[in-house]
């Protein structure tokens, strides 16, 4: 198979993907709904019952469109991370961004209560000054796997500082933090739905203006620089967009793992590429795909309820993760 | 004497190193020479001497302490890092990342100075492109990945891409010093190629001496124990002196009928 036509196969299978889980998310859930009557309620027509119209537009449709669009931010973050930082472990959860983020909308949570404006600055403010830190130790640790395990670190010391909020904040405020804390994709109804969807694309065109420097990047500061890439300033515009997108989604979905550190890597691995004028896109698509995927297993057992996103991610990216470890020398874009 | 408008690289009067407004440390003062078309000028020094450093300067990464470097007429801190990007190619030693590129992924990259903000490539670009690629000699590698080719191979592409980028300036720090002595063969013949292309100028740092004195038009030697720097062309009669000054407090002189350096006492 050539090279062009194995790129061309990935966007076409995570195109179906996309579509297929789409559908199985809509057709999904603690109620049983025909999939005909689905049908109808998407194309605008009133099902046999009036609660089964409701529950396809007010609640699974903002809720499946949630799960694509913030599956597309955090792929999109991490793939802007891991070229930022010169590292393919690099992503906005593993390194504190998310939990940055929470500890943010927690201080909000407890100093000024909770309103969507609140809990958005926290994430904002929250994950500007963990991508701060990290970019003032990217200058100082080369090593990345150190440039990592610092980031494991700062993450850790902000999970305690999470816990130490916790303990002060009220029982209310506590079960609404918690319960966020483990990811959700319900958060976003239909009234803030095309606000909350615009944010997260937004960032990710922006990221589209990048992909010379990204792809620059990769030989490293002196080539790029030689490229023609202000390689501080380009530097530092990926990681506000990697920023914003992690704090979007935190701040209306909670701290999600796992997707911005693995989903680059499918994109990669699929495609067989390192270019990102064909990562970007393939990664958001991708992206989307486990962004459905991981709404559509948490709401398998359906008469128990919905299972939390952060109880699912990992089961989606620990074995990725865990495969491009062992076979790193294998892998073409590690060497 | 090349006339004026032949002049790549002009410095003058230039000290280089570190520091910052209080404390200076610098490497080298006084460093005057020019790079015209056609020249190949060689820098040779010790390691440690500010080889690399002298590189970094003349190619914008690092401020000079004093002097100036003028690139085709105008001084260097007047370039945007886009502007001399279309002035000065650099090729570097050693390992780079992007190992899920291929060869013409990367080679292509030499065209960033002159693509819109996509990135996409003419017609144009992609004869350019090939061309690059045939002259090096990786026609058959074009769709491997960096990482399943040798070192030597991609160091060939690193070349094909500062070609690509089409600079009248190719500097190159050391760039056969981590290969094998094959790949150090082909690659010295490979810039002796690119050197017979009289509309460019090559600054070229390397131990490699005497592969690299055969296609040289000049020397720059770098004498760390007097911090100073000789620039002479490579029939001056005072080379073999200038070359067996460099190493001689290490037993090391330079012999003109080898055309490399050897110990005194064989």
């Amino acid at each position: 198979m050539t090279r062009h036509a194995r790129i061309s196969l990935s966007f076409i299978i995570m195109s179906g993907l996309a579509l297929i889980l789409a559908m199985a998310c809509l057709i999904s859930g603690p109620v049983d709904i025909p999939t005909s009557e689905v049908m109808t309620a998407l194309s605008g027509g009133e099902c046999s019952r009036f609660t089964w119209t409701n529950i396809v537009t007010q609640l699974r449709l903002p809720m499946m469109v949630t799960a694509a669009v913030s599956g597309m931010a955090l792929a999109i973050a991490g793939l802007l991370m891991q070229t930022a930082f010169d590292n393919p472990l690099a992503g906005p959860s593993i390194m504190g961004v998310s939990t940055g983020a929470s500890l943010g909308v927690a201080l909000a949570v407890i100093i000024i209560g909770s309103s969507t404006v609140s809990i958005l600055a926290g994430a904002l403010l929250g994950a500007a000054l963990i991508i701060m830190i990290l970019s003032l130790l990217s200058s100082m640790v080369r090593s990345t796997i150190m440039l990592l395990i610092a980031g494991i670190m700062i993450s850790y010391l902000t999970s305690s500082a999470i816990s130490i909020t916790n303990y002060v904040a009220t029982a209310d405020s506590l079960q609404t933090f918690v319960v966020w804390g483990l990811g959700s994709f319900t958060g976003v109804d239909c009234k803030i739905l095309l606000t909350y969807s615009m944010l997260c694309l937004i960032p990710v065109l922006a990221s589209c203006l990048f992909t010379k420097p990204l792809d620059a990047l990769l030989l490293g500061d002196l080539y790029a620089t030689n490229l023609g890439v202000n390689v501080m300033s380009t530097r530092t515009w990926l990681l506000i967009i990697a920023g914003l997108l992690t704090s979007i989604v935190t701040a209306w979905c909670g701290p999600i793992a796992f997707i911005g550190l693995a989903v680059p890597h499918i994109a990669r691995m699929t495609s067989g590429s390192s270019s990102h004028h064909i990562l970007i896109p393939l990664t958001a698509l991708a992206g989307i795909v486990t962004g459905l995927l991981a709404l559509w297993m948490s709401l398998i057992p359906s008469g128990y309820g919905q299972l939390p996103i952060n109880a699912i991610t990992p089961v989606i990216g620990v074995p990725i993760v865990i495969y491009i470890i062992i076979n790193r020398r294998r892998l073409a874009y590690f060497n | 004497m090349s006339d004026l408008n032949n002049i790549l690289i002009e410095v003058s009067g230039l000290s280089i190193g570190y520091g910052s407004r209080r404390y200076t440390h610098p490497l080298l003062t006084d460093i005057n020479f020019n790079v015209s078309r056609g020249d190949v000028v060689l820098l040779v020094g010790p390691n440690g001497a500010g080889k690399s450093t002298l590189l970094r300067t003349i190619a914008g990464l690092q401020s000079p302490l004093a002097g100036s470097v003028s690139i085709m007429g105008r001084d260097i801190n007047k370039f945007s890092t886009s502007r001399l990007s279309r002035a000065i190619a650099m090729v570097y030693t050693g390992h780079t990342g992007g190992g899920g590129l291929t060869v013409h992924d990367l080679v292509a990259m030499g065209r960033h100075p002159y693509t819109g903000f996509l990135g996409h490539l003419s017609s144009d670009d992609h004869r350019i492109i090939d061309t690059a690629i045939n002259r090096v000699g990786l026609y058959n590698l074009s769709d491997k990945y960096l990482a399943n080719i040798s070192d030597g191979e991609r160091q060939k592409a690193m070349i094909a891409r500062a070609i690509v980028q089409d600079t009248p300036i190719i500097m190159l720090d050391e760039p056969t010093s981590f290969l094998d002595v094959a790949a150090r063969i082909e690659t010295s013949l490979l810039l002796a190629n690119l050197a017979k292309d009289s509309d460019r100028g090559i600054l070229l740092s390397t131990h490699d001496i005497s592969s690299a004195l055969k296609i040289a038009t000049h020397i720059l030697a770098i004498n760390p124990h007097t911090s100073s720097t000789s620039f002479l062309s490579v029939s001056d009669p005072s080379l073999p002196m200038v070359l067996t000054d460099l190493f001689a407090d290490r037993g090391i002189i330079f012999d003109q009928a080898l055309a490399d350096f050897r110990p005194t006492i064989i």
